[in-house]
């Protein structure tokens, strides 16, 4: 009881639920709790509506997104693909001065998780572990994408 | 609900009210020095707040503990660092007449040596005018400087105003940067969130750096005015750190000041092959050790930028201004830079 009512008032319960929900996304699997309160920390929480565009092609790529809730689509090259709540998107900011080949619409009303590129990199700079394991969840999400990666 | 064309005026509409907003602050740029301090001060802060948070305590438990640190430390600071200040203060203010009646002498023997090869300066008065003149304004602006720090650092202010807001910037953290991004449309969220950052890390790492660089400049000056045996170390080098902040001018203070003192104190110029040394010792060790490993001391602000950027903020908002200067001016560079690409892009497509 009492100890309830110490972390009722000494304890984040929004942080402790935006753990939780990192978690169960693919891209910080095996990430550490404390790294993910980190993490948690540093997103912008962004709500998009239906059918506004959160990017489109050629704007410059910065942000990761992750879908909290609600649906993003994604088309571009003759493709599209539905990215739903966990899954993660705009990926492609990891990758230096890089642009977006393809347009992101929200299909109904989403809750973004917004990770700025810069700061994930000074996360990774001073937690090398958390950076690593994020990376390789990204290579591994990115290797699913293509047939042959060998050549 | 809002659709994408009413997020979009909204935006227009905030700018707007940016713009007015930075002409009110003009208005009301005398009361703007406490705020400025807190939001300087927050900023320090804001990094050790986001440590303790990650541990999963709720912002104002870590607010709270910073608080109470920095209380217990500046209680520390006062009871022993300030009354050795004061009494360097007040022996100084004794000492000050025989100070200058000191370097007037030898200005004064100075001046006869020269009257003798060139004796059309005695005929023009040059010397009796430059003096009166050097000495109304040395005394005019001494005489202000205890008014110049009652009106910046009045004591409601920076024993209560200060702190209070200090407090309260921290408890709100980040949320103004949450709205900014809840608001602009999200096809521009993208390059708002750049601009904000590269704003946010150039600011950072300035602020930063000088402090580190600063405290080292004061420590170092104490430590060799110490050695040295020079008299007032203490207040030398305190002073000497804070003017250190000032680019360009800041860093030959300490060295004049101790160069002064340490005539009078030996009556020998000699001594001065001992100080002058040591100062551009400490000078070259901050400019070679210190600024490297205190990366992005540099704003990429060019030299006449800066001391135009200082000169006009001293202008505007007075002896303090010089300090929140060069920073300004980097945010306006940054967001100047920003809106010029977004010009030229908009130009070639």
């Amino acid at each position: 009881m009492l100890k309830k009512l110490f972390s009722f008032i000494f304890i984040d319960g929004d942080l402790k639920n935006d753990i939780k929900f990192l978690k169960t996304a693919p891209l910080f699997a095996g990430v550490s709790d404390r790294a993910l309160a980190q993490i948690a920390l540093l997103v912008f929480k962004k709500t998009a509506l239906e059918g506004e565009i959160v990017f489109s092609p050629n704007q410059e790529a910065q942000v990761i997104y992750i879908v909290k809730s609600g649906a993003v689509q994604l088309a571009g090259g003759g493709k599209e693909k539905t990215i739903k709540a966990g899954g993660h998107f705009g990926e492609i900011a990891f990758i230096k001065d890089s642009k977006h080949n393809i347009s992101a619409k929200a299909l109904e009303n989403s809750e973004l998780y917004l990770i700025y590129r810069i700061k994930f990199e000074d996360l990774a700079e001073s937690d090398g572990k958390t950076g690593f394991k994020i990376m390789k969840n990204f290579l591994n999400s990115l290797g699913a994408k293509f047939n042959n990666l060998e050549i | 609900m809002m659709n994408e064309s009413a997020k979009t005026r909204i935006f227009i509409v905030a700018i707007l009210f940016f713009l007015a907003l930075c002409l009110f602050l003009y208005f009301a740029r005398n009361i703007l020095t406490p705020f400025l301090l807190a939001a300087f001060i927050t900023y320090l802060l804001s990094p050790l707040v986001l440590r303790i948070q990650a541990a999963g305590f709720r912002r104002w438990v870590a607010v709270l503990a910073i608080a109470l640190f920095v209380l217990i430390a500046l209680t520390v600071l006062l009871l022993f660092l300030v009354p050795m200040l004061i009494r360097e203060f007040s022996k100084l203010n004794i000492d000050f007449p025989y100070y200058y009646n000191f370097v007037y002498s030898h200005f004064e023997i100075i001046k006869s040596k020269l009257e003798e090869v060139a004796p059309i300066i005695q005929e023009q008065h040059i010397f009796d005018a430059a003096i009166a003149k050097i000495q109304s304004i040395v005394f005019a602006q001494t005489q202000k400087i205890p008014s110049y720090l009652v009106s910046f650092f009045g004591a409601f202010s920076m024993f209560i105003l200060v702190p209070m807001l200090v407090f309260f910037m921290l408890i709100g953290g980040n949320k103004m940067f949450d709205t900014i991004v809840e608001l602009v449309p999200s096809s521009s969220v993208e390059t708002i969130l750049s601009m904000l950052y590269e704003m946010d890390s150039s600011l950072g790492k300035y602020i930063r750096g000088q402090l580190i660089e600063a405290s080292f400049v004061g420590i170092m000056s104490i430590i060799v005015l110490s050695i040295w045996n020079v008299n007032f170390a203490l207040l030398i080098g305190v002073s000497a750190g804070f003017a250190n902040l000032i680019p360009y001018v800041g860093p030959s203070f300490g060295l004049i000041f101790a160069s002064i003192v340490a005539l009078v104190q030996y009556q020998d110029i000699f001594v001065l092959v001992k100080i002058i040394p040591s100062f551009l010792i400490i000078q070259f060790l901050d400019n070679n050790l210190i600024q490297p490993l205190v990366v992005g001391r540099n704003v990429n602000l060019g030299p006449v930028s800066m001391i135009f950027a200082m000169l006009a903020a001293a202008q505007v908002f007075g002896f303090l201004g010089i300090f929140f200067a060069v920073p300004a001016a980097a945010i306006i560079k940054t967001i100047f830079l920003m809106l010029l690409q977004k010009y030229k892009k908009a130009v070639f497509y």
